[in-house]
């Protein structure tokens, strides 16, 4: 089945996970822009990692047909210096026309800490500026119910801020229903032992329907793994879900979100898009 | 834009969850190899030398497993509960964000 990941960090991944990812039906990845390991010394740092966002990756994915997407920001880790957070919020601006940039993110926070907060305020004030979708980090383990909070507070001070052009990412049981009832999309995270599963994912569907939900798999730095998504698919289909339903969460829920980003222009090879029918 | 794609036009659906004879049979033994798992996991816990010493985490090890013989729905968001920290409706007044340099 064709799929869109909307969550994976390829930097973090060998070449042949494109290839793999190829293989098991994925049209397009969706980058965001986070931590690469370790703590960057100098907004050259960040420049360097924009351009690997912008003009690596995407040179790596076409090989195998795959479309990389990105998003650029300072990830809410490294946002704890504030002062190298402004310097790269300035530089971004720099990049913003790279024919993959869908937006600012993933912004957000790690600790909950006060210097977290001040920077994920002026990354949404950037998103603003320039009229681009914001895709959300939020805390892991302990701190995510309250972390999530505190961003949907952040948030709700925006009223110019169009809810259906924010993602929020890492949700789990306990944050799923804040996050989709304030209008905001979702997304849930497949991960071995700090986020998602895909059974979860599949519970929390048919708990909550398919709308403004998205699934993704991380693939980071972290012990994860980059096909999450097709299992997932597989447990929509080993509990007799419709063909339609898992269509519309892995393939037609991305498009939809990132259809808002000038920038986002999915192609399909006229051959792919008849098999499908 | 890549219209052959668009099969549902974007409308949300409901989904109808196995029936639980089902579910029972197909995770029968997932359940009861994971309940398991808890329990070596515990006696691990009893036969190691000395105190586990973290008690809030002890603690919340206990409350988490009486949630699982409570009735549900709702057990997964009742566990994750436990495992958070509490929401503080005050937090912005210790928040001030960082002022900007002039
Ligand atoms: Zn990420």
């Amino acid at each position: 089945m064709f799929y869109i990941d909307p969550h994976i960090h390829m930097v973090s991944r060998v070449t042949d996970d494109y290839e793999t990812l190829a293989r098991m039906g994925c049209l397009a990845v969706s980058e965001p822009a986070f931590w690469a390991g370790f703590d960057r010394g100098s907004v050259e740092g960040f420049r360097d990692y924009f351009r690997h966002l912008t003009e690596v990756e995407p040179r790596r994915a076409a090989q195998f047909g795959v479309q990389h997407y990105t998003w650029l920001c300072i990830n809410a880790k490294e946002a704890e210096n504030v002062e190298l957070s402004r310097e790269v919020i300035a530089a971004i601006p720099e990049f913003l026309d790279r024919p993959n940039v869908l937006g600012i993110g993933e912004i957000g926070l790690n600790k909950n800490t006060r210097n977290e907060a001040t920077v994920f305020l002026e990354h949404v004030e950037l998103a603003l500026k320039y009229d681009l979708p914001i895709l959300i980090h939020t805390p892991h383990l302990e701190d995510k119910y309250m972390g999530t909070r505190m961003i949907l507070d952040m948030l709700a001070d925006f009223p110019q801020l169009d809810p259906g052009r924010v993602l929020v990412d890492h949700v789990e049981e306990h944050t799923v229903r804040d996050v989709l009832q304030r209008g905001y999309w979702a997304g849930m995270t497949l991960y071995p032992v700090t986020k998602c599963t895909p059974k979860r994912a599949v519970d929390i569907i048919e708990m909550y329907g398919t709308e403004r939900l998205l699934v993704n798999s991380a693939g980071d730095w972290g012990p994860s793994k980059p096909t999450a998504v097709p299992d997932f698919i597989m447990e929509m289909r080993s509990r007799g879900h419709a063909f339609e339903a898992i269509q519309q969460v892995v393939l037609e829920n991305p498009m939809q979100f990132f259809g808002q980003s000038p920038n986002f222009k999915l192609q399909v090879p006229g051959r792919q898009a008849a098999a499908l029918k | 834009m890549a219209a052959y794609f668009l099969v549902t036009n974007g409308t949300a659906m409901q989904l109808t969850p196995l029936d639980a004879a089902t579910t029972l049979q197909r995770e029968f033994l997932h359940i009861r190899a994971r309940i398991l798992e808890l329990a070596a996991d515990l006696d691990r816990l009893d036969r190691g030398a000395g105190d586990p010493g973290d008690q809030a985490r002890m603690d919340q090890i206990a409350q988490a497993l009486a949630v699982l013989s409570e009735p549900g729905p709702g057990r997964a968001e009742r566990v994750q509960m436990i495992f958070s920290r509490p929401y503080d409706p005050q937090w912005k007044e210790n928040f001030r964000p960082v002022a900007k340099p002039r």
